[in-house]
């Protein structure tokens, strides 16, 4: 058996998989490229081996992939709009560019879960509290007189959960938010005519 | 017998082990100490009851192992281009563990065939390169993701959210079975995965608006005067009717014929409450209707009418477009996507509160 062309079919296969959707490969394939132009450049395959070693090939190749992982999710949360997300990954990027070889990657991949899942989770609680607010305030605005003042403690108590993990709430931000608009089936005339109804919470 | 997790995490230590073995030499220092760590935490897996004994007694030399190996890799190899090429078995050993953890419900003919393609070349490979070759050649390591989340997705999940009522997790489905189905990369189909995930995840929250601002608000009023009647209550469905009349624009009758509403009370309500009803001698949905009906006549009776609001409360907004109530679920035939250019940006509001 051919070691080297086993590697070298192993490489070629892989660049044409990537090639499939370059645009979210694009790492990838520039290190596999960069692979099979040493193998073929190279005068014997004690040649390439000794830089797949040097130049840690194989950890470049794991790094490309979370590039390319990453940089894929950080466009796509700006094409969606959701800056608190876009965030998330683009920590996560940041982190798998710092590191110097997989055990490295590995240990600051984990370590950065502890500073990006409280935001992740913000993220979320944010959009659960947003959907919560119109439905209690549709309730506050039904609601009979026995039930008035508790659906306007809900509509309070939904409020101050948003402002605790979105300090920048506001009518403005509901309206202009894209991931919020997302959950909120009105256009602004009756979204401000339901925010108006608890003007003294919200304003 | 050792668990077999337990194993497959030795036999790639050993197998790291023996490949530096070949390129920094048996005297090399880091190694005889990455060496020495090794056997403690083979002694201590052999002793382990099970995996998480395993990692109980064995956390701090398994921490230490991954260290000992940072620090090979830092070494200078004397002999750079040797190569401890691995067997086909080795490298296939997580391919079998990942097989046997599908259950036989689940392992489908499709997922049978890839993984049993797999292990056919296991045999027939001369090493473990050329089993990674054609491997790579034939897009397995691909197949074995791709080939059991389209037989999930063909499995009847389609019909659960169609029987639930739940358009957008239908969406969900058929799109992203189509992506699967095209899609021709690991990085792609997670990609794929994650926009689908994102878009039906905010979707499911807007249905859940929907339903609740045109259906429940008044249904849950009048379900409150039915059980127990008082001014109180009847206030709280005149409340509830109004809105629904003044923010959609819409009376009962406009309301529970909406095709949107309709499925949802078949498929979800009615369901659960027809056999209660028929008990009372209710015994179909329009009868049960009817009993709405009469609670309306009650509770407006001897009111001011209804206030309509415009026309244009006909619509609801979905990802900035705007859909009449009358044609949903037919906005998820539009949701955007990134890979399909440009698409909606939230406008700066002329509103002020």
């Amino acid at each position: 058996m051919d070691i080297a062309q086993e590697q070298k079919l192993y490489y070629e296969s892989r660049l044409k998989e990537c090639q499939t959707r370059p645009d979210l490969n694009l790492h990838q394939i520039a290190e596999y490229e960069k692979i099979l132009d040493k193998f073929n450049s190279s005068a014997s395959f004690d040649e390439f081996s000794a830089w797949m070693e040097q130049t840690q090939a194989y950890f470049q190749l794991s790094k490309a992939e979370q590039i390319d992982r990453y940089s894929n999710f950080i466009k796509t949360q700006q094409f969606y709009n959701d800056k608190k997300r876009e965030e998330v990954f683009r920590m996560k990027l940041e982190t798998v560019m710092q590191s110097t070889d997989a055990f490295d990657m590995n240990t600051r991949l984990s370590e950065i879960d502890s500073k990006t899942n409280p935001i992740e989770l913000a993220a979320r609680n944010n959009i659960h509290e947003l959907s919560n607010l119109f439905m209690h305030i549709i309730s506050y605005i039904t609601a009979p007189g026995s039930k008035k003042e508790k659906t306007l403690t809900d509509v309070k108590e939904t409020w101050a959960k948003l402002k605790s993990t979105d300090p920048e709430i506001s009518v403005g931000k509901i309206l202009s938010y894209p991931p919020y608009r997302y959950v909120i089936i009105f256009e602004d005339e009756r979204i401000i005519k339901l925010l108006n109804a608890v003007k003294e919470v919200v304003s | 017998m050792m668990d077999s997790t337990i194993k497959s995490m030795l036999d790639g230590y050993g197998f790291a082990m023996q490949s530096y073995k070949e390129k920094l030499g048996a005297d090399n220092e880091v190694f005889k100490k990455a060496e020495s760590m090794f056997a403690e935490l083979t002694s201590i897996a052999e002793a382990a009851a099970d995996l998480n004994d395993f990692y109980a007694k064995g956390m701090d030399k398994f921490q230490g192992m991954s260290t000992a190996l940072m620090d090979l890799a830092k070494e200078k190899p004397v002999n750079p281009a040797k190569i401890a090429i691995p067997t086909s078995a080795q490298i296939a050993q997580p391919y079998h563990i990942a097989y046997d953890a599908i259950t036989d419900i689940d392992k489908s003919p499709e997922t049978k065939k890839v993984y049993e393609r797999v292990f056919e070349i296991e045999k027939t490979a001369e090493n473990g390169l050329q089993f990674m070759r054609i491997m790579a050649g034939e897009n397995l390591l691909f197949r074995m993701s791709l080939v059991p989340a389209i037989e999930k997705e063909k499995s009847g999940l389609r019909a659960g959210a169609e029987n639930t009522s739940q358009p957008q997790m239908l969406a969900y489905h058929d799109y992203y079975l189509k992506d699967l189905e095209s899609c021709k990369s690991p990085t792609e189909m997670e990609y794929l995965s994650n926009v689908r995930a994102d878009v039906s995840y905010f979707d499911t929250y807007w249905e859940n608006g929907l339903v609740y601002a045109v259906y429940w608000t008044l249904i849950g009023a009048i379900n409150a005067y039915i059980i127990s009647p008082s001014e109180d209550k009847r206030q709280g469905v005149e409340n509830a009717y109004r809105f629904l009349a003044s923010y959609f624009s819409l009376d009962y009758d406009r309301m529970i014929s909406l095709p949107r509403i309709r499925d949802y009370f078949d498929k979800v309500v009615w369901i659960s409450i027809k056999e209660d009803w028929a008990k009372k001698g209710v015994n179909s949905e329009e009868e049960y209707f009817n009993i709405d009906r009469s609670v309306l006549d009650v509770c407006m009776k001897d009111r001011p009418p209804l206030e309509f609001g415009s026309e244009e409360n006909h619509k609801v907004v979905y990802r900035g477009s705007q859909y009449l109530l009358q044609e949903l679920p037919g906005n998820y035939k539009n949701i955007p996507h990134p890979d399909r250019g440009k698409w909606f940006k939230v406008q700066n509001s002329r509103f002020r509160i």
